[in-house]
């Protein structure tokens, strides 16, 4: 596989804390690195919808041409601290905690989405696809259609932040237990814009629609993640602390043997995926879970076997 | 013509990509496969070669065609007319693509 190793990322997802342990002056100075180094969309999530310097952050973002889409959580709160007039390119409300709850009801995903339609916000919805949850997609892809959202989506494993996931990443036989239910998601989510960050789980669910841009793992060349301490990872899901933003430029980080060293990696075949024929189609998956949950030359815990 | 940008098209100029192709090339190799400037269009990634980024970072709505295959004639030595025809078969294809329109 070769790899057109980018400048800088074109990605990056950062994780904010609602106050501690980053000050508003320093998220300032991290957006100013992300402006220099021309990142084109960065998403807030965690609890940076409620992080005094949100909307300073935002506009920071945004007067240099960075498209910024911020996660909001799906509660009381959530949508009521939001100025109406943020430059926002997407909003995603994250329905996770609500479908955690036994006996959760449509009208409640309904009516936070026309609430941020009133502050002039048109709302996506968000997934986080842990053990658990396979189960309630076709209701998300049911209410999905109800509410008229334009999309939905399915995020990958944030293990930098919350390690405590770990056991809760779906496996092959996770996704064997989804499959009968597949049908019925594609069935409803037919106008829907659909972003599914594992290809296995996006292989069940668009089987008619082969990811034909798809080139492999972007961690640590297209996509990047910054932690709530303001550190650079390769991506949400891969553990390994590139440098603080804090301390060091990104461009200077992206040029560290740190990051070339996750480029490698990715570029070479791992030793579970040599005689499988689907190789040139996955590229190995995500490699940041791969390496996580067991080594740099394990598959992807969502594929079940060479094909 | 003054073909301009479609502000739609977020892009970047890889100017550490561009360095190392330029090095590549005075080594002889073969560099037309690789990318010195980015465009995402609706959500998809594209990547412009060494002179389709030069052609495409003068796309300002400001500076007239022949201006472009000037300037990029004086720093890569090409030959005016063999230039000028590859200036002008790219920019049609922009503007098939809509990324480029004649300001």
């Amino acid at each position: 596989m070769g790899l057109d190793l980018f400048d800088a990322p074109l990605r990056i997802t950062w994780t904010l804390k609602d106050a501690a342990p980053l000050s508003e002056s320093e998220l300032g100075r991290i957006a100013e690195s992300l402006v220099e180094g021309g990142i084109f969309f960065v998403t807030l999530g965690g609890d940076a919808w409620r992080h005094p310097g949100l909307e300073t952050l935002i506009r920071q973002l945004d007067g240099g041409s960075v498209q910024v889409t911020l996660v909001v959580p799906l509660c009381r709160a959530g949508f009521s601290v939001l100025n109406p007039d943020l430059p926002l390119t997407r909003l995603l409300l994250d329905i996770g905690a609500v479908v955690d709850e036994e006996g959760w009801q449509n009208a409640e995903v309904v009516d936070a989405v026309k609430n941020f339609r009133k502050l002039g916000y048109y709302p996506e919805l968000q997934l986080l696809p842990i053990r658990g949850r396979l189960e309630q997609l076709p209701r998300l892809f049911q209410v999905a259609g109800e509410v008229g959202v334009a999309g939905v989506k399915l995020p990958n494993f944030p293990l930098v932040d919350r390690p405590d996931l770990a056991s809760r990443v779906l496996e092959a036989d996770d996704l064997e237990s989804f499959r009968p239910l597949a049908p019925t998601c594609r069935r409803s989510s037919t106008d829907l814009k659909l972003e599914v960050h594992d290809l296995f789980l996006w292989e069940l669910l668009c089987p008619e629609a082969p990811r034909e841009h798809y080139s492999g793992c972007q961690a640590g060349n297209g996509l990047a993640h910054i932690s709530a301490e303001g550190d650079l990872y390769p991506c949400s899901s891969w553990q390994l602390r590139i440098g603080s933003l804090l301390e060091q430029p990104l461009a200077d980080l992206w040029q560290s043997q740190a990051r070339t060293a996750v480029c490698s990696e990715i570029g070479t075949t791992p030793r579970d995926c040599r005689d499988c024929h689907a190789y040139e189609i996955c590229f190995g998956g995500c490699r940041g879970l791969a390496r996580c949950l067991g080594t740099s030359e394990s598959r992807d815990p969502l594929c079940k076997e060479p094909r | 013509m003054k073909p301009k940008r479609n502000p739609d098209v977020i892009w970047r100029h890889e100017q550490r990509r561009e360095q190392q192709l330029l090095e590549a090339a005075e080594r002889g190799e073969d560099i037309s496969e690789g990318g010195t400037v980015i465009l995402v269009v609706n959500g998809t990634m594209h990547q412009l070669n060494l002179l389709g980024g030069e052609i495409w970072r003068r796309c300002d709505g400001e500076t007239e065609l022949a201006a472009i295959v000037q300037e990029i004639g004086a720093e890569y030595e090409v030959a005016a007319e063999e230039l000028e025809q590859d200036v002008r078969e790219f920019l049609v294809d922009l503007q098939q693509r809509g990324w480029v329109t004649d300001a």
